[in-house]
């Protein structure tokens, strides 16, 4: 760019340097204590619509989730939501949670494995522009594409019905659990692979030779050098996996049209006004209830990265 | 001591230490079954989409599903209401926060990391919970207006859009390129806007990008405001038209698809004529420069990249 | 390198500070042969090992010595196992383990970097091997503490590789592949990731470990320098192929082509036409061809090449050479000579000499010695 470059070699001429040395004593005539204040003045926009937009709206449940209507304080909307069809919910959405997260982990990482195994960087960049795309991928094209494929009528279930067994006729439903981790896979898969890929590809062989030399076996070499050093990379993903499944509300909604009981789709029926009288708030208490899952896992998300961090150069 | 050395013979052939070989390999045949299967699994749904957007009565193959909505008026308006939408958001991403960036990077460089921290809150927070906490919180003249959604895109697709700016941000030599600026006299808008600003180009239209495509396909909080945009349109369509849903839906995503698609072609175009130093003939003024730093920016942004980053939180993209 | 008696002295007296005499097949002194047999590797048309043949004595150090690509490094991956050779074998002791994977070989390796668990402490490092053999935690501490000390670096034990420095890294790496005893041990360009101070430390660190316990080493490298040092044996290597293999003198003083005359120290191509009895006409004194090389045929037009010690170079306005560059070494002062007629010739001064740039000098050969090597004029560098 013309403009830059002229201003850039300005400053090594004589005269852009002295009227640089101007600046920068001006500059200094500002005492240190206000320096360290007014650097936040910047920011203020910034956290002020942070504050708007997010915080206070996350606030608002949070105190809402103590209060009755009438704004008393309570514990009832807390031990509502712990309670029946609520606590119902919050075990089916940890359980979905946790077994799309595990599974797409597992399978993830195979994914990456495998690829890292390949020997053209053709293909690696192909698949991971797939999997960049598929990790967006969710909501109402993902709901309709499965109902297209696994729903009562879908292609993949009739070509298995054509062969014999319709898993429909065997218990089979793409709008239950088990299919919404069929479906969330779909989104947690790539990923799953996006992150580990380059922490499979950081393995460095010198540790597998290493091992090798000193003695370990392959399966050995795996156990005890490889795993540990993917570990915590691994762990600190199925975090992400797990928090990114467990707050998802859209695809369930789209393919189920809020019939599962999963606590997003709780809280989009309650926001919706089925609401009991007196249970009006047990909404933020459900929500509550939602941070503080997504918290932890993202807590735990943090202390994992930062153990990786130490290992890497 | 001056040694001679040898050039080595025949083609440069990987030498041990040099090869990106992994340390730990799938043989040809597993990795093989794992990547047809991993395909198949990704692409079988959308050829599902496909063929039930397609397919008339007696298995023959129409458009008359996708052309008939084309005709419908409501589909229209709620696109043109999501559109509005996604662009004022991208708007405000970029008003909001390239400011934002420069000011961290500028004067508050040692708090980086709480910066960071910061625009990854978003992702700590459901859409749900934010909805719920919008109701709460706002008067109803608020919640009923569809700025809302525009103001709360720009928060919920923050994590992504800021570190596209951010890493745009830092890659300049700021302090240089402001102090040159301010030295030869120019204010702060304008060195912002003269200098700052066309050496950003690529992260800004990345982070706009992102916000844009991430708003266009939001659907719970969109639904659960009660505004009918183009995802919560196109729901409704499809509770009792499923196949022309479908239709609309696979479009829109093969849109999309192809829209990144046609960037890296470009990209690959701009990348190949700057190594040779020749002139790339007049790209249209969309992918002119942006290309492949935009494809990367966007795919490094929305999950892929160095474990230490990956992209979290909610389902993206589509819906939140 | 110390004298005979010097080393033994030093032997004894480290090894019964650090008790490592005491293995099953008896004793710090009784390394093992290795033997690489005709060993064959190609990558489609380059030949990465070129029938190879290599035997190294118990107890030796060898040191292959050559440029990138050359095969030096297949040749010790091969050895270790790491790498499959088309054709040929290896031995180790006698014992044909061509076909065995690396983790029977019973090797010790150390690699040019990057090579410590990053997950676990220098200790736990080298005791990993002991870990692979059932030892129990504390006979592993013991003697993993043990070879820490040998190193030097008792005190760093509990370090993780990335509070450590690239020469403690090395040096640990080192510790770790001795403590499982190996028959023999195996480096790969230890040193080249570390800084020149650091490298110089190490080369005589390594170099004094390895008599003292008396192992059989594979050492590889690009600098010649050590090489030469360390070595008690030098191969030189190219495309595949061992060039030479001598002692560091003999390499040095008697290269047998021209490629190792040129990569082993440095050298001056001076061309010259063979006169009549068997003696090249240089810089205006008649030198006797090499004994290994008198037959070349009168007339013939051949490069004779010389070492830099082999000039003497004076001050002399009217001399016919120009220096052209000098580098100033400490004790020794480097210049080029622009002769014309002829190629630029390097020669060493001692450090006081007082040439500069664009002085005259008059150059010529010493009397004693016939010049280092002679070679055909056609023949391009090989």
């Amino acid at each position: 760019m013309a403009t830059d470059v002229d201003l850039v070699s300005t400053v090594v001429t004589p005269a852009g340097q002295a009227a640089g040395r101007r600046a920068s004593r001006a500059r200094r005539r500002v005492p240190r204590s206000l320096v360290r204040v007014t650097r936040f003045v910047g920011l203020a926009p910034f956290l002020a619509y942070l504050a708007l937009f997010l915080v206070v709206p996350s606030l608002s449940v949070v105190s809402s989730a103590f209060e009755t209507v009438q704004g008393n304080f309570t514990w009832s909307n807390v031990t509502a939501a712990l309670q029946g069809t609520y606590l119902v919910s919050f075990e089916k959405s940890l359980e979905l949670s946790a077994f799309s997260a595990v599974i797409s982990a597992v399978l993830g990482t195979l994914v990456a494995v495998a690829l890292a195994s390949t020997s053209s960087p053709a293909m690696r960049r192909v698949v991971t522009s797939a999997c960049a795309v598929f990790a967006n991928t969710g909501g109402l094209p993902l709901a309709f594409a499965f109902m297209a494929s696994l729903g009562n009528f879908g292609v993949v279930t009739k070509v298995l019905a054509d062969l014999g067994w319709n898993p429909y006729d065997h218990g089979f439903s793409i709008y239950t659990i088990t299919g919404l981790v069929i479906v969330y896979c779909y989104f947690l898969v790539p990923l799953m692979v996006l992150v580990m890929l380059p922490a499979v590809e950081n393995l460095r062989r010198e540790w597998f030779e290493a091992a090798s030399i000193l003695g370990a076996r392959r399966r050995e070499a795996w156990r005890m050098v490889g795993m540990p050093l993917l570990g915590p990379a691994f762990l600190a993903a199925l975090m992400v996996l797990f928090a990114d499944a467990f707050a998802a509300y859209a695809t369930a909604q789209a393919l189920t049209d809020g019939a599962i009981p999963i606590v997003p789709i709780q809280i989009g029926t309650l926001i919706q006004g089925n609401v009991l009288a007196g249970e009006q708030n047990v909404g933020d208490a459900l929500g509550l209830g939602m941070i503080l899952v997504v918290g932890i896992a993202a807590t735990l998300y943090a202390t994992l990265q930062r153990r990786t961090a130490r290992w890497q150069r | 001591m001056a040694a001679l050395t040898l050039s080595p013979r025949g083609r440069a052939r990987p030498t041990a230490t040099s090869t990106r070989v992994p340390a730990f390999r799938f043989g040809v045949v597993t990795r093989t079954v794992i990547l047809v299967v991993a395909a198949l699994y990704f692409v079988v749904p959308l050829v599902a989409s496909g063929r039930y957007a397609l397919e008339g009565a007696h298995g023959t193959y129409t458009l008359s599903a996708v052309t008939a909505l084309f005709h419908d008026s409501a589909l229209w308006s709620s696109l043109l209401l999501s559109v509005e939408i996604a662009l004022g958001a991208g708007l405000l991403t970029l008003v909001l926060l390239t400011p934002t960036s420069v000011w961290v990077n500028l004067r508050m460089a040692k708090l980086r990391r709480l910066m960071e921290s910061l625009t990854l809150l978003p992702l700590v927070v459901p859409v749900v919970v934010v909805v719920l906490g919008i109701y709460g919180a706002f008067p109803t003249t608020v919640v009923s207006s569809p700025v809302l959604l525009a103001f709360e895109y720009v928060v919920l697709a923050m994590p992504y859009s800021y570190r596209a700016i951010d890493s745009g941000v830092q890659a300049l030599e700021l302090h240089t390129l402001v102090d040159a600026s301010r030295t030869l006299g120019a204010s702060w808008p304008s060195t912002f806007r003269r200098v700052l600003v066309p050496n950003l180009r690529t992260s800004l239209v990345a982070a706009a990008f992102i916000t844009i495509a991430y708003s266009l396909g939001e659907f719970a909080m969109a639904s659960l405001l009660s505004f009918t945009t183009f995802p919560v349109q196109l729901y409704q369509i499809g509770t009792d038209q499923i196949d022309e849903a479908t239709a609309v839906s696979v479009f829109a995503l093969l849109v999309t698809w192809g829209l990144l698609l046609g960037l890296s072609l470009f990209a690959g175009r701009r990348t190949r004529a700057r190594r040779t130093g020749a002139d790339v003939p007049a790209d249209p003024p969309f992918a002119a420069g942006v290309g492949a730093e935009l494809v990367a920016e966007v795919e490094s942004v929305l999950g892929h990249g160095d474990p230490g980053r990956p992209g979290i939180g909610r389902e993206r993209g589509r819906d939140a | 390198m110390a004298e005979a008696s010097q080393v033994e002295e030093a032997e004894r007296v480290e090894v019964s500070k650090h008790g490592l005499s005491a293995r099953a097949d008896g004793g710090a002194r009784s390394g093992v042969r290795v033997e690489l047999v005709e060993c064959e590797r190609r990558f489609g048309a380059v030949a990465a090992l070129d029938r190879l043949s290599l035997t190294i004595e118990p107890g030796e150090l060898v040191a292959l010595l050559g440029p990138s690509g050359c095969g030096k490094t297949t040749a010790l991956r091969a050895l270790a196992g790491l790498e499959q050779i088309d054709s040929g074998t290896v031995r180790i002791r006698g014992v044909d383990v061509t076909a065995l994977p690396p983790h029977r070989r019973e090797l010790g390796m150390v690699f040019q970097a990057y090579s410590l668990f990053p997950n676990m402490t220098a200790i736990d490092n080298v005791g990993f091997g002991l870990r692979l053999r059932k030892a129990d935690a504390k006979s592993r501490r013991e003697r993993a503490g043990d070879l820490l000390d040998l190193v030097g670096l008792a005190a760093q034990s509990e370090r993780f590789p990335h509070e450590l420095s690239g020469g403690q890294q090395q040096r640990v790496a080192l510790a770790r592949a001795l403590a499982v005893e190996p028959r023999v041990l195996l480096l790969d360009e230890p040193l080249s990731a570390l800084d020149a101070k650091v490298r110089a430390q190490l080369r005589d660190e390594i170099r004094r470990i390895q008599l003292e316990l008396g192992i059989t080493t594979l050492f590889v490298t690009h600098d010649q320098e050590e090489a030469l040092s360390m070595a008690d044996r030098v191969g030189v290597m190219a495309a595949g192929r061992l060039q030479q293999i001598g002692t560091p003198s003999e390499v040095y003083e008697r290269p047998v082509n021209a490629f190792v005359a040129e990569f082993v120290g440095s050298v001056s191509r001076v061309p010259a036409t063979v006169g009549r009895d068997a003696s090249v006409e240089v810089l205006g004194r008649r030198v006797p061809l090499p004994p290994a090389q008198s037959a070349f045929a009168p007339g013939t037009v051949v490069d004779v090449l010389l070492r830099p010690e082999a000039f003497v170079v004076r001050a002399d306005p009217y001399g016919l050479g120009v220096v052209t560059r000098r580098s100033f070494l400490g004790p020794v002062l480097h210049v080029a000579v622009a002769v014309p007629g002829q190629a630029e010739i390097v020669a060493t001064l001692p450090a006081t000499a007082g040439a500069d740039i664009g002085v005259g000098v008059a150059v010529s050969v010493e009397p004693t010695g016939a010049p280092l090597f002679v070679t055909e004029q056609s023949a391009a560098v090989a």
